[in-house]
């Protein structure tokens, strides 16, 4: 069944990011467990259509500054139903503003990382991150 | 408020109008008096003459009706015949009444009867009596004064007895008219003057010693004489010692006058003392309500320029502050999304350089490298700017600082990539500081850093840390003994993208000490540096110990 091994939402608007990321995965193995969204809405909508009871994400990546439904906004929504609550959500920015930060953890995030620019290995610390949401953290079914 | 006003109650006008009205108050007042005094007085005399009146009339009458019954008498034959008889007859009338002096019967016998004395005037008035007996023979009369010469008020009455007409009808009597008065008179009514007069004659007087006080007070009474014609009493007030009182009027009138003029004066001045020191008080008061009206005015005055000021300050602190935030906004966003295709260029770069790097032969590879390095030195330049930018944002949280820990933590820290530095820095003893600790943390990551990037090259780099308290603030140092610089451009050290070394040879964007220049200034301090080429270089910084934060936030 479609999409039954998907294990992360990576919800991010910018294509380039996008495609370092999945190549960091691909290189990883970890590719075919992760969807990747355009933006807060379709991460709603996904979650919405998609039985949770059956499969559940294990870690969102959530990227902040999106078109339609921001990082904010995702987070908020994900946060006030129940089925979701218990998500964990990384939170994913090229901002380490204090704000910005102070913010999503006040809203539920579950982590905060700024995206990493390097010469070596791009997109690593994505593969990083997940690898400790799906094989470290025990999450609540 | 003069001191004229308040000192003196009266004027010599005044007084004089008062002494004025006090002289007329006491002559209206002795009128007054005298006219009620008057009054009394002339209704004392009226009553007194009055009580004369009636007392003369009637001893007249008693001595007329005393003759008329002795007429009657005498005409009975008893004393008509016995002469003897009717002499002691006449003896007792006139011993009982001495007034009487002799007695004449007008029968025929023509008999005198009387005192010696009495018989002798009667002998001498005889013709005049015999004169007027003929005018009326039978009538009833009274004659006399009948010796005027002598000043005796000698006067005579004839009689006649009534009945039948008998021979001895008539009685004539010689009288006393004076005596007869002094009788009734005398030691009476000691108060008064009183005359008597008949027929114009005087028959008795008695004046006051004092003398009269009034002769318009005097009263006259006409005392009707049996047979005859009415005598004439007068009475007037004399001043006794009934009525001493009288003269006193006039000095009571002026006493009373002059004491309640005086009392008067004495009202006027107190109460006009009185009513001067109350307006005065009442004017004293109302220029003290005035001024606290216009002190109370003049702090809601000056309460409302302040408060005009705060709204001012407030207003052109709330535009800055928006500036401020607009351009953080700018800042921030430019950075954050030259960010992303900036990360791509590095990104993809490094993704070319992994995947097809092998096929790329030197040049390509230097030159992939050379975009590399130059995307990630404008991302970390464009980092830089932000954290300068938000160094001068981010709120100041104050704490007792113990620097040797923050000094030793950032050794701890810099240590992991320049493991030498442990023993090149010599950390004196630093006193403790009252700031934000993170910034304190910046600060010397800053100035070590530094100090070790500037080292001269192939020589091991000697730190000197150190520290001391002032008057106000606390100095603080970074010494190093590297290449320095020139003292000519000390002012570019701390100014953002300045540097005074090419960034070839030593890394770095020149935002470094902008930074911490702009942190040491929120913290009320001061930051300078001294040095020479090539003789090392002292970074100084001053923490204040009393107030933070004053000026740094809006700097540069």
């Amino acid at each position: 069944m479609e999409g039954s091994r998907i294990d992360v939402l990576m919800v991010e608007d910018d294509a380039n990011d996008v495609a370092v990321a999945l190549r960091a995965f691909r290189r990883h193995s970890l590719e075919d467990r992760v969807c990747v969204l355009r933006d807060g809405a379709e991460l709603v909508d996904y979650l919405q259509t998609h039985d949770l009871r059956v499969r559940s994400p294990k870690v969102i990546l959530l990227d902040l500054k999106m078109p339609r439904l921001d990082g904010r906004g995702a987070l908020r929504e994900l946060r006030s139903r129940p089925e979701t609550r218990n998500i964990p959500v990384v939170m994913v920015s090229s901002s380490n503003l204090q704000s910005d930060v102070r913010d999503c953890y006040e809203l539920g995030a579950n982590s905060f990382v700024v995206k990493q620019l390097g010469p070596l290995s791009p997109g690593t610390y994505l593969v990083d991150t997940v690898r400790y949401w799906l094989e470290l953290n025990e999450a609540t079914s | 408020m003069s001191g004229k006003d308040s000192g003196v109650g009266l004027g010599p006008v005044a007084l004089l109008v008062i002494l004025v009205f006090g002289a007329s108050l006491s002559l209206v007042l002795w009128k007054s008096i005298s006219r009620q005094r008057d009054a009394d007085t002339e209704q004392e005399t009226q009553w007194c003459a009055s009580a004369f009146h009636r007392v003369l009339e009637s001893e007249f009458e008693r001595l007329d009706s005393l003759l008329r019954r002795r007429a009657q008498l005498w005409a009975t034959d008893a004393f008509s015949n016995d002469l003897a008889a009717w002499r002691g007859s006449v003896d007792i009338m006139l011993t009982e009444n001495p007034a009487l002096l002799a007695v004449l019967r007008a029968d025929p016998s023509e008999e005198i009867a009387g005192s010696a004395n009495g018989e002798q005037i009667l002998r001498e008035v005889l013709p005049k009596v015999r004169r007027r007996q003929q005018v009326d023979p039978d009538g009833e009369f009274i004659v006399g004064p009948l010796l005027a010469a002598t000043g005796r008020k000698v006067f005579g009455i004839q009689v006649r007895a009534s009945g039948d007409g008998k021979d001895a009808r008539t009685l004539f009597a010689l009288f006393d008219a004076q005596r007869v008065v002094e009788d009734v008179v005398d030691q009476r009514a000691l108060g008064f003057a009183i005359a008597v007069s008949a027929n114009g004659h005087e028959v008795y007087r008695r004046d006051s010693p004092n003398g009269f006080v009034k002769a318009s007070l005097r009263k006259t009474e006409a005392i009707a004489f049996p047979n005859g014609k009415p005598w004439l009493l007068e009475v007037a007030p004399a001043g006794n010692a009934a009525w001493a009182s009288r003269t006193q009027g006039p000095a009571i009138a002026l006493v009373v006058g002059v004491l309640v003029s005086g009392l008067l004066a004495a009202a006027v001045h107190f109460g006009m003392l009185s009513w001067r020191r109350e307006r005065m008080l009442r004017r004293v008061n109302t220029e003290l309500e005035r001024q606290v009206v216009d002190t109370h005015r003049g702090q809601a005055e000056l309460r409302e320029f302040s408060e005009a000021l705060e709204r001012r300050v407030a207003d052109r602190t709330a535009e800055l502050n928006e500036t401020i935030v607009e351009l953080e906004t700018f800042n921030y966003s430019v950075s954050h999304d030259l960010r992303g295709p900036l990360g791509a260029v590095i990104n993809f770069a490094a993704i070319l350089q992994e995947d097809s790097g092998d096929r790329l032969d030197a040049t390509g590879k230097d030159q992939l490298q050379r975009i590399i390095g130059s995307a990630s030195s404008a991302v970390s330049m464009m980092d830089a700017l932000l954290t300068y930018s938000r160094s001068g944002r981010t709120e100041l949280r104050t704490t007792h600082v113990d620097m040797n820990r923050v000094v030793q933590e950032v050794c701890d820290d810099l240590a992991v990539n320049l493991p030498q530095l442990r023993c090149a820095v010599k950390v004196g003893d630093l006193p403790n500081a009252f700031a934000d600790e993170n910034m304190m943390h910046f600060i010397f990551t800053n100035l070590i850093s530094n100090a070790f990037k500037f080292a001269r090259k192939g020589e091991s780099p000697e730190v000197e840390v150190g520290g001391s308290p002032g008057s106000n603030e606390i100095v603080y140092f970074v010494r190093d003994q590297g290449i320095g610089f020139d003292m000519r451009f000390v002012e570019k050290l701390f100014k953002v993208f300045e540097r005074l070394h090419a960034s070839d040879d030593y890394e770095g964007h020149g935002v470094g000490l902008a930074i911490v220049a702009r942190m040491v200034r929120r913290h009320g301090g001061r930051v300078w540096a001294q040095g020479a080429v090539g003789k090392g270089a002292t970074f100084y910084f001053t923490v204040a110990t009393t107030g933070a934060d004053t000026d740094g936030r809006l700097a540069n």
